[in-house]
């Protein structure tokens, strides 16, 4: 499972790393995608919910086989001196992979956080929704600016560049979300052993389980009833 | 409550993205179009002239020439974006004869109102009318005028001074296109009004100083004619009704990003093509 959460955080980070020689990256995405696909899969084995973000992952590695080939080599949005060149086509494309990279993320970040918090790892849940939910804005909102590329002026355009930054920012974060999951779950064996379950749990488990029964109930107790079956050491 | 807030986040994400893609497609434009040029020039400037027009920023061809109805060429020597906004741009493209001989030759002013435009997609053309440009020969005589100086700004004021190479009388003053710069210029010569028929004639001896000026107002934003190009040429009338000397000036189309697509729509059911 550790392992799986690390080919993921990987394969994310192939996914914003960009190495281009000419149109070619040397570091393609579809490869990172592929990693979080296979990722996803064997989470799966663990805990079933984590399927939901396979759909996305699928996706986004059949579509970014297209960036193998110099067909969106015209940049989505070039700003020069004078003025802004861009492409409809490959604006689409853009905001179609941004979409589906929200969602997969979204529907993992959000599955991991309760994962987490069934497992006990209480503090961790916490982390995970908190960066999930940054996340998920921040593309949500480039998602409903980018668009305005098409008609805004060229100073509209510029306010958008922060707004990637952010954007960078938030994927690194669920970058190093990844990678703690996988550190997380790395200590097999007994949970007490783990520095990363936190004692106070039972403490706050009431009102955390409030929270998560109110957000999505239904695969809350998905997770209940595949608990009570799982006899995990 | 997760479920809600994301379908909603993805309601909006429609919403922006259905919203742009359809003002996108209502800017586009079949057609390059050409602003309405008002130019009367002497040959010598004729050189380099600004032909302006609003195309689609994803429309990758460009004007290569333009061919006179005589069949004679203007050759695309620059174009440049001018302002853009959206998926409309405003682009100049710099055009100079390629029959400059002739030119040099012309007895006759000549006059162009319409051009056959030769696009970079090889055999694509299209007659686009450009308002009317008049080219007239150059002075040859002796200049009963000689220009000191001159000044011009880009807020459409100017001034000229000469002195003049003998004794003259100076009858009238006008200016190129009057019915379309009524109201817009204003013409001063010597500190007197040239629209002031009472002032005139005025009487110059050799050597004296002869100073011109002129104000183009700018207009109201519901006028038509601030996304027109303006050479005005302001000419010195003598008794006998001979020219005796002349200024040029240019006022630029004050056509900017916020204008375009106003612009377009106004210019959508004209006539302009054959």
């Amino acid at each position: 499972m550790s392992r799986a959460f690390y080919r993921m955080s990987w394969g994310l980070l192939l996914t914003i790393v960009d190495i281009r020689l000419g149109f070619f990256d040397i570091l393609p995405d579809f490869i990172g995608y592929c990693m979080i696909w296979s990722g996803i899969q064997a989470l799966e084995n663990y805990e079933s919910a984590y399927r939901k973000a396979k759909p996305f992952a699928i996706l986004l590695t059949i579509a970014s086989l297209s960036e193998l080939l110099p067909f969106w080599s015209g940049s989505t949005i070039q700003l020069t001196a004078n003025e802004v060149v861009f492409s409809l086509p490959s604006l689409i494309y853009s905001g179609a992979m941004m979409l589906s990279l929200l969602l997969m993320l979204d529907s993992l970040l959000s599955v991991l956080h309760r994962h987490a918090f069934q497992e006990g790892y209480v503090e961790f849940a916490g982390s995970v929704r908190g960066r999930r939910q940054f996340f998920t804005s921040v593309s949500a909102v480039t998602l409903i600016v980018f668009p305005f590329s098409m008609n805004a002026s060229t100073d509209v355009l510029l306010a958008m560049i922060p707004l990637t930054l952010l954007g960078m920012l938030a994927l690194i974060i669920v970058f190093f979300t990844l990678r703690k999951a996988g550190k997380t779950w790395g200590y097999t064996g007994n949970h007490e052993n783990n520095p990363m379950l936190v004692e106070e749990r039972d403490t706050h488990a009431q009102a955390e389980n409030e929270e998560i029964v109110a957000e999505d109930e239904s695969v809350e107790a998905s997770f209940a009833s595949q608990n009570e079956g799982n006899d995990k050491t | 409550m997760r479920k809600y807030g994301l379908s909603l986040l993805l309601l909006v994400i429609a919403a922006s993205w259905g919203g742009n893609l359809w003002y996108y497609k209502m800017q586009k434009l079949e057609q390059p179009i050409f602003l309405q040029h008002y130019y009367e020039m002497p040959a010598s400037l004729f050189q380099n002239t600004s032909l302006y027009y609003v195309m689609n920023k994803d429309d990758l061809r460009e004007p290569v020439y333009f061919e006179l109805p005589t069949g004679q060429l203007l050759q695309v020597a620059h174009i440049q974006s001018r302002d853009e906004r959206g998926r409309l741009q405003l682009k100049e493209a710099i055009v100079s004869p390629a029959f400059i001989d002739d030119l040099k030759q012309m007895k006759e002013p000549l006059t162009i109102d319409q051009v056959k435009v030769h696009y970079s997609t090889g055999g694509e053309t299209e007659t686009v009318s450009i308002g009317k440009i008049i080219v007239y020969p150059d002075r040859r005589e002796e200049q009963a005028l000689e220009q000191q100086s001159v000044h011009a700004s880009s807020g459409g004021t100017g001034s000229a001074s000469y002195t003049t190479t003998r004794d003259l009388t100076i009858a009238s003053v006008d200016y190129s296109f009057p019915e379309m710069l009524q109201g817009i210029m204003k013409v001063k010569v010597n500190g007197i009004d040239a629209a002031d028929a009472a002032s005139f004639p005025i009487q110059l001896k050799k050597r004296a100083g002869f100073h011109v000026s002129y104000n183009s107002y700018s207009l109201p934003k519901n006028d038509e004619r601030r996304f027109q190009a303006f050479i005005v040429r302001i000419n010195y009338w003598d008794e006998k009704g001979d020219s005796v000397g002349d200024q040029s000036f240019y006022i630029q189309p004050q056509l900017y990003a916020g204008d375009l697509r106003s612009y377009v729509k106004s210019r959508e059911g004209d006539d302009n093509r054959e």
